[in-house]
């Protein structure tokens, strides 16, 4: 936990998926440094632990769970394990986005298999995950926050699956939201621009993009996944957030403005 | 047939989902208008069965240019606690994976040089908009087809291909007599709408060479009811 942070998640638990890199690790950090006891999922278990490594090494809080979120065994585990691990769950990010939502290609020749993985990792995985979360979170009046993107508001032409996708996530929050807000469970969503692994990889094979993205945004850069994203995470996390539901806070640094 | 309009005139339609109480509406709607229409019968699984249909069309009654893809829901109202994976997949993936078959075999017959260009129309319920209890699976099917009317018109402009998405009521693709009102108001035009006329006049409005140069667009076709930001 940083000192110099106001600690407006301590004594909560979250747990993010897809947290081995790029935003999600930046938002477990994040909420380990105002105070979460964080569950970093992965699918690759070296990631996850050199990400809780480095959360616990700067005097933060933090387990790492192996989960594949295309397996409903992983999930219910990796839910199972942070609660025995932590005591409860009061938050969980659904961050997981699959490898092929990077890659460019045309909408016409996507394939079934590029497809089926993309919804397998965005959709059926909230599906999955909101099902298996419930408990845990009506027990304590907990946040649920999926990690959106502009592409699936705008469109973004190189990746038509992947918008297609995450626009779809954005109704599945919507509807959780109205479903929940009667157990007071708030469910919210992020749709972020911040440099990530997965970010730097399309905008490699697309120079042109990279450059209109940052001047794009009225601030003039890509964000921070770290310290320009993980704060409205946290916000949405936290209880400062307590009457917001159903809405996507869209954090890109004044781009695409929804 | 009385003919009210003769906007589509000349051209070929094909309706996904003719089956359908709203697919077959919007196919006698836009006969109409003057069309040609091809109304889809039976359940088509993959993009080649589509490419299939889209070919004996060419065939029968000419090189279609609006393709109208009704996004249907599989199964009642369930919330997402209760839902099994089979009514997941049967609401949100298949009713998904349906819509993109139908539009990328759409391709082959609209885009140039096979084709002349053409518009796709999106046929979904507002719940996309709204968010719904009960049909989080559907209402997230029918958000990604506007999503993807969205990204796939930035691509396919330069082919000539225009899509849109039309919103109607969620009770009209779930046929519940007593659906839930999630408005807080009522419809401003005072009713709901009649599929064969004012869904199908909407479509062939946005198929229409008025429209042709507007193209990703959200039109909700509920009399006043959801008005989207």
């Amino acid at each position: 936990m940083d000192d110099e942070l106001n600690p407006t998640l301590a004594g909560r638990v979250v747990m993010v998926t897809g947290a081995g890199q790029g935003v999600g690790a930046d938002v477990a950090t994040y909420c380990a440094m105002v105070g979460a006891r964080v569950a970093v999922t992965a699918r690759k278990p070296d990631a996850a632990a050199a990400v809780a490594k480095g959360i616990t090494e700067a005097g933060g809080e933090a387990v790492a769970i192996r989960c594949d979120v295309t397996s409903r065994e992983d999930i219910d585990n990796a839910i199972a394990e942070t609660v025995d691990h932590f005591g409860a769950l009061h938050g969980v990010v659904h961050n997981a986005i699959s490898s092929y939502s990077s890659q460019p290609i045309p909408f016409e020749d996507v394939t079934d298999e590029n497809w089926d993985d993309q919804v397998a990792v965005a959709l059926r995985a909230a599906f999955h995950l909101a099902q298996a979360s419930f408990v845990q979170l009506l027990a304590v009046n907990g946040s649920f926050v999926f990690m959106l993107s502009t592409a699936g508001m705008e469109g973004s032409p190189p990746v038509p699956a992947y918008s297609t996708i995450k626009g779809a996530q954005r109704a599945f929050m919507k509807s959780m939201a109205r479903e929940w807000g009667p157990h007071g469970i708030r469910v919210n969503g992020v749709a972020p621009i911040a440099v990530t692994p997965a970010i730097a990889n399309f905008l490699a094979s697309e120079p042109i993009a990279a450059e209109r993205l940052a001047k794009r945004a009225a601030l003039e850069r890509l964000g921070d996944g770290v310290w320009d994203i993980g704060p409205p995470t946290a916000f949405l996390l936290g209880p400062d957030a307590r009457f917001m539901t159903g809405q996507t806070l869209v954090v890109n640094g004044g781009s695409f403005m929804f | 047939m009385t003919r009210q309009f003769s906007t589509l005139e000349n051209q070929t339609a094909v309706v996904v989902h003719g089956e359908s109480k709203i697919g077959r509406a919007i196919a006698l709607g836009l006969m109409h208008h003057g069309a040609r229409v091809g109304s889809l019968q039976t359940r088509l699984d993959t993009r080649a069965d589509y490419e299939s249909w889209y070919a004996d069309i060419v065939e029968s009654l000419g090189r279609p240019s609006i393709v109208v893809v009704p996004v249907l829901p599989g199964g009642p109202r369930r919330p997402i606690v209760e839902l099994s994976l089979d009514a997941w997949t049967a609401d949100c993936e298949q009713p998904l994976r349906d819509t993109r078959n139908a539009v990328q075999a759409a391709f082959s017959v609209l885009a140039r040089p096979n084709g002349d260009g053409g518009c796709v129309v999106l046929v979904a319920a507002t719940a996309a908009i709204t968010g719904e209890i009960g049909l989080a699976a559907y209402a997230t099917a029918c958000e990604g087809a506007r999503a993807m009317t969205r990204v796939v018109a930035r691509s396919w402009g330069a082919h000539g291909i225009t899509l849109h998405w039309v919103g109607a009521p969620t009770a009209l693709f779930t046929n519940e007599g007593d659906a839930p009102q999630m408005a807080m108001w009522n419809p401003a035009l005072g009713r709901a709408p009649d599929i064969e006329h004012d869904l199908a006049s909407a479509i062939a409005a946005l198929a229409s060479p008025a429209m042709a140069f507007t193209t990703g667009t959200t039109t909700v076709v509920d009399g006043g009811l959801v008005m989207p930001t």
